[in-house]
């Protein structure tokens, strides 16, 4: 399927207003590449903050939009959000068991964790700060963002995908456990741990 | 005054994910193209590919015993020492030719004398 085909197909205008779990939610998208574009970002922090690599978060991430556009191009916008992140999901989870073996079979290649701390230092300095800051605040917000980066990486795998679904993307409870491919309940439950992790490990710094 | 740590988080994120490094945005732009494309991510299958031809080409050549007659670098080597052992053999029978004539020359000296 052709650049142009999948275009042609996908480029209509789509109803603005979708209704989500009773709540009407604008899309930022009307066609699968403009979806990508959207979702690429977010998607690539979510596997670097999950494999602590990041070439294979480059990986990871490419492969699950190639799978998406490959079997679900043609599904109702809506859904595609939440099928991504499935698919992310299962590619970092096929990750986990990869390097499972690959670590017992080659002890002595154990790849280097790359420190979520170091890509946001490094990120934020290069980056471009918002306007409306000053160089103090900015400062504050980059080693907010740092720590806390630290610690999502430190969660465990489901509370991770939980908090970050939820927080980040700004799913429903019954869209993350669509994505998670568990029981709502399990998303409350997991995503409540990681919340309660997150809050006694950086309450100093969220603190006035 | 104690801020609401989840939409303190949410910031802290959308401003990690502002940050992107630019390396990491071109990447995720030509992975967003191959995508689009249907160019199938395929190095790991490749490298695979190599490395399982590359064992069973190796673990062919292990298991196949060598046959020593149809070695041909080998022919001129045996050749050469055929040749040789002919030459031995040659030298040989030749120092057992001259020991003969010399004993039926020592035998009819010693008869000539006896006489």
């Amino acid at each position: 399927m052709s650049l142009a085909h999948i275009k042609a197909k996908h480029n209509k205008p789509l109803v603005e207003d979708c209704q989500s779990d009773t709540t009407v939610v604008t899309l930022e998208y009307n066609s699968i590449d403009q979806f990508l574009k959207y979702i690429e970002r977010r998607a690539f922090h979510m596997a670097r903050l999950s494999t602590r690599s990041l070439d294979d978060a480059h990986d990871i991430v490419q492969e699950s939009m190639y799978k998406l556009v490959e079997k679900y191009a043609d599904k109702d916008h809506r859904a595609w959000k939440p099928l991504f992140y499935r698919i992310l999901n299962s590619k970092i989870t096929d990750y986990y068991r990869r390097n499972t073996v690959k670590d017992r079979l080659f002890p002595w290649k154990k790849s280097d964790i790359e420190d979520a701390q170091d890509y946001c230092n490094t990120a934020v300095e290069q980056g471009i700060a918002r306007s409306s800051e000053e160089p103090d605040a900015m400062m504050i917000r980059k080693q907010n963002t740092a720590k806390l980066a630290s610690q999502i990486q430190g969660l465990a795998g489901r509370q991770k995908q939980a908090f970050i679904l939820r927080t980040w993307e700004g799913l429903s409870t019954r869209e993350t456990a669509k994505a998670m491919g568990c029981s709502e309940g399990s998303v409350k439950t997991h995503y409540s741990r990681a919340m309660n992790r997150l809050r006694s490990a950086l309450k100093e710094d969220y603190n006035d | 005054m104690t801020k609401k740590p989840n939409s303190e988080f949410a910031d802290d994120l959308q401003f990690l994910e502002e940050n992107t490094q630019a390396t990491d945005i071109f990447r995720l732009a030509r992975s967003r193209k191959f995508a689009l494309e249907q160019k199938s991510p395929s190095y790991r299958s490749i490298k695979w590919l190599t490395a399982g031809a590359f064992s069973t080409i190796l673990a062919f050549s292990l298991m196949v015993p060598y046959d020593t007659d149809s070695l041909s670098t080998d022919n001129s080597i045996d050749k050469a020492l055929h040749a040789q052992s002919d030459s031995d053999e040659t030298v040989e029978e030749l120092y057992e030719e001259d020991f003969y004539y010399w004993l039926d020359i020592y035998q009819t000296e010693l008869l000539v004398s006896n006489d």
